[in-house]
């Protein structure tokens, strides 16, 4: 019905290196998200000319339902992390977020046990969140991120001499001499 | 016309001679149609853009006549004031405006407005239509547009007289002062050329930055740019609206730090005073706001009229604070506050609240206070790039503090209050890590939680990997603690019953430490096609127990030996493994990649006897997709359970072409081979179905989202064997880009597999009765199955009106947990929200989970005026929050 073992299409990572950043770089996400890189065959170098930056793991947890005595009977997780692709001192080519969600049964009379439960699916979603990442990184090409830092470079340039230009104006405007001169 | 011209005078024998010269300047036109300029006169000077004088001056309105609304007899559509109505925006400076509003205060560009030399240091720049210098009195008479700017000041008037012995400078008719990011529009001013001192009459300011507006009989500019008001007022309101404003004696306004300040204030309400403050602080721009946040009135059954105003000090750039009075006419003020600290390395939050409670319905029940308070410190410090430490600790006065009282500091249900601290150090390829984690309760009918005090761990891997082989180890050393409650509790009659921990028997008494090392190895194997990992771990488990007399009793009752140093070592064996199938395909005209990824997880643990070993932070995890390909069914380290087992598992993704997972769909079962011995606690594992059944029930998942904007999560597990469901939910979550106002959420959640402890101290899965004793022996059949529905909306009707609403249903106890509804009022300058709201609150009076439920209902009233401080705390924000998932998101981008 179509489907065909992956590697004997075109659906390898296109992009072969890439710089590293993170808000946090020592953080288990980002040691997991380079390790899948280099599982992928992608190359960490510091000169390889974009660089995927990741901002901070935010995790938050919500009541999901109710015991019938009203306390917190599930709780929903959710993990999510904002990334970026750069390109030198650009504003980001690329900015998207991830996010995994997983709901868990809270157990009143097992504190420790659930924190416990809720440490491991942390964990599991950190899992998924870095495989979602790299679904989306996949599907990135270097063409398509030239073309975007292209499309950068003219924004940018385009806004430098409007900058310029309002610069200029004003020194030219500015009036260095008074009409009326009073002694 | 003669304005169109400029005079170029120079000073000969005593007079001036004025000749007329082009005017040499071109500025950027600025957006002000209103004004019947044709785009065409490039040559327009800023004098003439402002409009030319009125040809028959009318008598001056005074601005104490105009009740809280700019001056219209100075120009119908406030142009004098730089309003800009909102048609005529520019693309960029409508992003700035909120939604409904009129228009805009745009500062014109003008020559000088960027100027940062100092006033005496600039040169005098005079421009009029006519002008005359008397040289006995060394005074300049100017007339028609006169224009004198200096740095960054520009001032301008129809007639002026420069006093050159005082320096001073007299303007009359239409003055307006400018100065970067304010303007003051007055009838007569007198202006000190050299230090840019200025006092206004019959004046109106506006202070761009802050879209804010006001008016004084007088306004004087000292020199430092501090505008202060004599009887003046303030408000963020357009000109043509007088919804509210303030009115003070003094009013000061500080472009500098971004303040303002007011004595004796009214806050009036179409000019009717309604409040009034001795003293107020308000920011002016929109840098960091400070001052008073939006006040929250409610009347509940519980508190009463329940009245709160927090007011936020901006203290420095990284630390400010938070007060939050909160009057109860049933219970008095409860006074909590906040203080934040942020600097390069470091987080910190500390907070506190102080109630003499007059409420005293819980009198009679075990640990009351009169003396109600809480105190709570987090902290977060980043030693250096590796070594991090972290603190996270609450304490309360009594169990029922946050059942009675609500935080403007804590958020969440807080059923039990960590108190922890950690220090982490982190190595390239391991981490370790030394904490201590207690916890509060904040309830009186749990089990007291093990402490970990303290808690060792070192986990990793070894950086080197021969022949592929991946080493890593987990080691943990852990001193888990509790204090068992002994005797009985008095509930809200002065009847007694015993404290839940006196159902605790025999070794779940136990206190200990326990060691656990965990070394693995692997051999991962990945190939774009498909991976399989072979991992052997060996498991060793060493306990130091001690257990008090009323669990020694018991055991030896039961004819069972008390090991006070029990072990277990037990070798984990598993095979994972998958494969990746691809291929193109279209959907409604999309592009997608489908994917296909069977996996196989085989598992082996030999069974080990483990009924000596206590439950110090383990428990067993309802069955899910997830726990299909877990060497482990509990969590913690206290069970490994034994298994003989296979897992298989099918995952579809659909994926655009951004990488972006639209849809997926997972479905997998388990087969035994052998049954499962090891239990949570008990010992017969043959009475549990679960346990001796050949297949697992069909676990199945799937996730749909169209965009960012709404998905939907769904999952179900359905036992074969049985032909029931035992946990299944589906979620709907929608929140418009474009219009995060628009938000719709629709959940329902079924779970039939919970775990609780029984009257006897055991474990038990899955659903069962409970008989409450205090109500003669009744019935509650199925009474920890949990169904439930919850929807939730926020949603514009019409321009500026929103409903909010909300309703949980719980269809095991037939009855509504929670329903509010209420709609929300939003205009330029201020917003309103009114809210009924009916929910089952947590009121425990005694050990019994369904006499504790009570009804509640109350009246939600939210006043903001924009302008006098953000939108944050408050206990309208928290129920929203908590109840309308995307609320947060709709209000951090609220204008």
């Amino acid at each position: 019905c179509g489907f065909h073992l992956r590697g004997t299409g075109s659906t390898q990572m296109a992009l072969t290196e890439l710089n590293f950043a993170a808000r946090d770089a020592l953080s288990p996400l980002s040691k997991d998200v380079k390790q899948s890189l280099i599982n992928n065959k992608v190359a960490i170098s510091s000169s390889a000319p974009f660089t995927l930056y990741l901002g901070l793991e935010e995790d938050s947890r919500r009541t999901a339902s109710f015991t019938a005595g009203t306390r917190s009977a599930e709780y929903t997780l959710t993990t999510a992390l904002n990334y970026e692709l750069r390109s030198g001192n650009l504003p980001a080519l690329i900015q998207d977020s991830v996010a995994v969600q997983r709901s868990y049964a809270y157990n009143q009379n097992n504190v420790t046990g659930s924190g416990q439960e809720e440490a491991l699916l942390r964990q599991e979603m950190r899992r998924e969140l870095v495989m979602q990442l790299m679904m989306r990184l996949q599907a990135i090409t270097p063409t398509q991120l030239d073309s975007l830092k292209s499309q950068a470079e003219r924004k940018e340039r385009a806004a430098a001499e409007a900058r310029e230009a309002e610069i200029r104006a004003q020194q030219f405007e500015e009036p260095q001499q008074s009409p009326i001169l009073i002694p | 016309s003669a304005t169109a011209q400029q005079y170029d005078c120079k000073s000969a024998n005593g007079g001036w001679s004025c000749t007329t010269q082009d005017s040499q300047t071109v500025r950027p036109p600025r957006p002000e149609p209103s004004q019947p300029i044709s785009t065409s006169t490039a040559k327009t000077d800023a004098s003439q853009a402002k409009g030319s004088a009125p040809t028959a001056p009318a008598a001056p309105q005074s601005v104490s006549s105009n009740r809280g609304k700019g001056l219209a007899s100075r120009s119908a559509d406030f142009s004098h004031l730089d309003w800009v109505p909102r048609e005529e925006l520019s693309e960029a400076q409508l992003a700035e405006v909120g939604p409904y509003c009129s228009g805009a205060y745009i500062e014109p560009i003008r020559p000088g407005m960027n100027d940062t030399s100092s006033f005496s240091d600039s040169p005098l720049y005079v421009n009029a239509g006519v002008s005359r210098y008397e040289q006995k009195t060394e005074t300049a008479t100017l007339a028609g547009d006169v224009i004198i700017r200096q740095a960054s000041l520009q001032a301008e008037a129809d007639e002026a007289n420069l006093y050159q012995q005082d320096n001073l400078g007299e303007l009359k008719g239409n003055v307006r002062i400018r100065d970067r990011n304010a303007l003051l529009v007055g009838d007569r001013a007198e202006l000190q050329l050299d230090s840019g001192a200025a006092k206004v009459e019959n004046a109106e300011y506006v202070m761009h930055a802050g879209n804010s507006r006001g008016s004084a009989q007088y306004v004087r500019r000292q020199e430092d740019a501090i505008i202060r008001l004599k009887d003046g007022t303030y408000t963020s309101c357009s000109p043509g609206s007088n919804a509210w404003h303030l009115r003070g004696n003094n009013v000061t306004l500080n472009p500098n730090t971004g303040f303002g300040s007011a004595t004796n204030v009214t806050l009036r309400v179409k000019d009717i005073p309604v409040f009034y403050t001795p003293y107020i602080h308000f920011p002016i721009d929109d840098r960091r706001q400070s001052g008073f946040l939006p006040p929250s009135i409610s009347y509940s059954n519980d508190n009463g009229l329940d009245l709160t105003t927090p007011y936020y000090f901006n203290l420095a750039p990284n630390f400010d604070a938070t007060l939050y009075p909160n009057y109860m006419s049933n219970r008095g003020l409860l006074t909590e506050g906040e203080f934040r600290y942020l600097s390069k390395s470091s987080e910190s939050r500390i907070g506190g609240a102080w109630l003499s409670d007059d409420e005293d319905e819980r009198k009679l029940q075990s640990e009351y206070k009169k003396d109600r308070w809480m105190y709570m410190l987090q902290h977060e410090q980043g030693f250096n790039q590796r070594l991090l430490g972290s603190i996270d600790y609450t304490a309360i006065s009594d169990p029922y503090y946050f059942q009675d009282l609500n935080s403007n500091i804590i958020a969440g249900s807080n059923e039990t209050l960590d108190q922890k601290a950690n220090l982490t150090w982190r190595g390239n390829s391991y981490s370790a890590q030394l904490g201590v984690h207690a916890y509060e309760m904040a309830n009186i009918s749990d089990v007291t939680p093990y402490d970990k005090l303290p808690q060792f761990s070192l986990a990793g891997a070894l950086p080197y990997q021969p022949a592929g082989l991946q080493m890593s180890y987990n080691t943990e050393w852990t001193r888990f603690d509790r204090s068992l409650k002994k005797g009985n509790y008095y509930d809200e009659d002065g009847k007694t019953e015993p404290w839940r921990d006196v159902s605790l028997k025999g070794l779940s008494r136990a206190n200990g430490d326990r060691m656990h090392i965990e070394p693995a190895v692997s051999l991962p194997m990945n190939w774009s096609w498909g991976f399989i990992k072979p991992e052997v771990k060996y498991a060793y488990t060493r306990y130091d127990l001690n257990l008090d007399s009323t669990g020694k009793e018991y055991l030896r009752d039961n004819k069972t030996k008390f090991n006070s140093s029990p072990d277990r070592s037990i070798g984990i064996y598993s095979v994972d493994s998958g494969l990746y199938f691809d291929r193109e395909t279209q959907w409604s005209g999309t592009n997608y990649r489908q994917t296909l990824e069977p996996r196989l997880f085989y598992l082996y643990v030999p069974n080990e006897d483990q009924t000596d070993l206590p439950l110090f932070d383990t428990s067993e995890m309802q069955f899910s997709y997830a726990s299909l390909f877990r060497d482990n069914r509990f969590s913690g380290h206290d069970r490994i359970g034994d298994a003989n087992q296979v897992s298989l598992g099918l995952t579809s993704r659909w994926l655009d072409d951004s990488g972006f997972e639209r849809q997926r769909i997972s479905f997998g079962q388990a087969y035994y081979f052998s049954d499962r011995k090891v239990l949570l606690s008990g010992t017969d594992y043959k009475k549990v179905a679960a346990n001796t059944s050949s297949r697992s029930p069909y676990a199945s998942e799937y996730m749909f989202q169209f965009n960012h904007e709404w998905r939907v999560n769904a999952d179900l597990m359905w036992d074969p064997d049985t032909h029931r469901t035992r946990s299944g939910s589906a979620m709907f979550h929608y929140q418009s880009q474009q219009d995060l106002n628009k938000i719709v959420n629709f959940g329902y959640r079924y779970r039939n597999d919970t775990l609780h402890l029984n009257d006897d101290g055991i474990w038990v899965t899955g659903s069962t009765d409970y008989v409450d004793k205090n109500d003669n022996d009744r019935v509650y059949k199925d009474f920890y199955k949990i169904e439930q529905t919850d929807a939730s909306f926020m949603w514009p009707v019409m321009p500026q009106w929103s409903v909010i609403g909300r309703w949980q249903f719980d269809y095991n106890r037939n009855s509504t947990l929670e329903a509010f509804g209420g709609f929300e009022y939003d205009s330029c300058c201020w917003k309103l929200r009114l809210i009924n709201r009916y929910w089952v609150d947590y009121d425990e009076r005694n050990m019994s989970p369904l006499d504790n439920r009570t009804g509640d209902h109350g009246v939600f009233l939210q006043i903001v005026l924009k302008g006098l401080g953000g939108v944050t705390g408050n206990k309208v924000e928290t129920f929203l929050d908590e109840g309308i998932q995307g609320y947060r998101e709709r209000e951090n981008n609220a204008y």
